[in-house]
């Protein structure tokens, strides 16, 4: 039983918590992110240079 | 003596274009609606004095010509008769995506901060749907999907349009760099390539599918290399009940155009029409061999 949970463990992408600075919709495959301004959320690290890009979080 | 048994031709079989140069069919034409040589004469008549009725006449030139129509469409037709180029497909199972990602307007979406490439996605290819697909930048990171018809919109998982320019996307689809992610419903998935995705918003690009198919031409017609080959062809009457054969052939014929007509409730029926020319080894423009029933 273990070794599952640490399977199951490991398939979850490492994410970040961001402070949007404005609306945004991801998606991409099984991920149906709506984003909204000012309130805090978890994304996927795999989304956070587009995030900068689309400046809904601060470059650098 | 007897007479001779009546020389009486009745129906068309097939016509068959064949290459001058070693004389191999490029294949038959079977599926015919008839085929017809027209020999018309021009003449020159001699009028003079108070004679209403000419005293002489010559022919001048004959116009040559070999009509036909056909009820199908094979590859060499549009070689033939449209100076067309024709690449074809091999039949695949899983479908093609035969048409790989081009950009249209501008250049960032095929690009190395773009899209990588489109491609079926893994055992999803019943959901393929034919057409021809344009992918729509709307931020620097998400894009929208259209489709040129939804003639294939059945094809496994249904779809319909999202709204009357013929998106097919509810929500843009976010490209993230090297990963793909799939167009739902439609076994395709788009990569993104391995730079800061960054594309211009309005940019497009285009892409076409086939799903499961038994191989496919894509027929290319008005190139400025566009040449009408000459050749020669074969038709043939309907061998009658007395088993007599009729058989036309041309020698060196040149041909240019066929209508293709795509209407309501009805076949595409084309008329072929074909110019006879004079071949010098032969010494003749056609020679029609009739061969009568034991």
């Amino acid at each position: 039983m273990k070794e599952v949970k640490k399977e199951k463990a490991a398939k979850l992408p490492s994410s970040t918590e961001i402070m949007p600075l404005k609306d945004h919709h991801i998606v991409h495959n099984e991920h149906n992110i709506k984003i909204v301004k000012g309130e805090k959320c978890r994304v996927p690290d795999m989304f956070l240079q587009n995030l900068k890009t689309e400046k809904v979080i601060k470059k650098g | 003596m007897a007479l001779s048994t009546n020389r009486i031709v009745y129906g068309v079989h097939s016509i068959t274009p064949y290459a001058r140069a070693d004389k191999l069919p490029f294949g038959i034409l079977k599926v015919i609606g008839g085929g017809a040589i027209s020999l018309s004469a021009e003449f020159e008549d001699l009028f003079g004095g108070s004679n209403k009725f000419a005293w002489a006449s010559e022919a001048k030139t004959i116009s040559s010509e070999f009509t036909a129509t056909v009820k199908s469409m094979p590859d060499f037709m549009f070689e033939l008769y449209l100076g067309a180029t024709v690449s074809t497909t091999a039949a695949a199972a899983l479908g093609t995506v035969r048409q790989a990602i081009t950009n249209v307007k501008g250049t960032s979406m095929v690009a190395s901060t773009g899209i990588a490439s489109v491609g079926i996605k893994a055992a999803s290819e019943a959901d393929l749907k034919d057409g021809i697909y344009v992918v729509k930048a709307v931020t620097a990171t998400t894009y929208d999907v259209f489709i040129m018809t939804d003639i294939a919109f059945d094809k496994g998982a249904d779809v319909t349009y999202e709204d009357d320019l013929l998106k097919i996307t509810a929500t843009p689809i976010t490209l993230v760099q090297s990963a793909a992610a799939d167009i739902p419903n439609f076994g395709l998935e788009i990569t993104g390539d391995s730079g800061v995705i960054a594309l211009v918003t309005d940019d497009t690009a285009f892409f076409s599918v086939s799903a499961a198919h038994g191989g496919i031409s894509e027929i290319t017609i008005g190139k400025t290399s566009t040449t009408f080959p000459q050749h020669g062809l074969v038709a043939l009457s309907q061998k009658r009940a007395d088993d007599s054969l009729f058989e036309i052939e041309i020698f060196k014929a040149v041909g240019a155009g066929f209508p293709i007509s795509l209407e309501e409730t009805v076949f595409a029926i084309p008329e072929l029409t074909t110019k006879l020319l004079y071949d010098e080894v032969e010494d003749a423009i056609a020679k029609i061999t009739a061969s009568a029933g034991a």
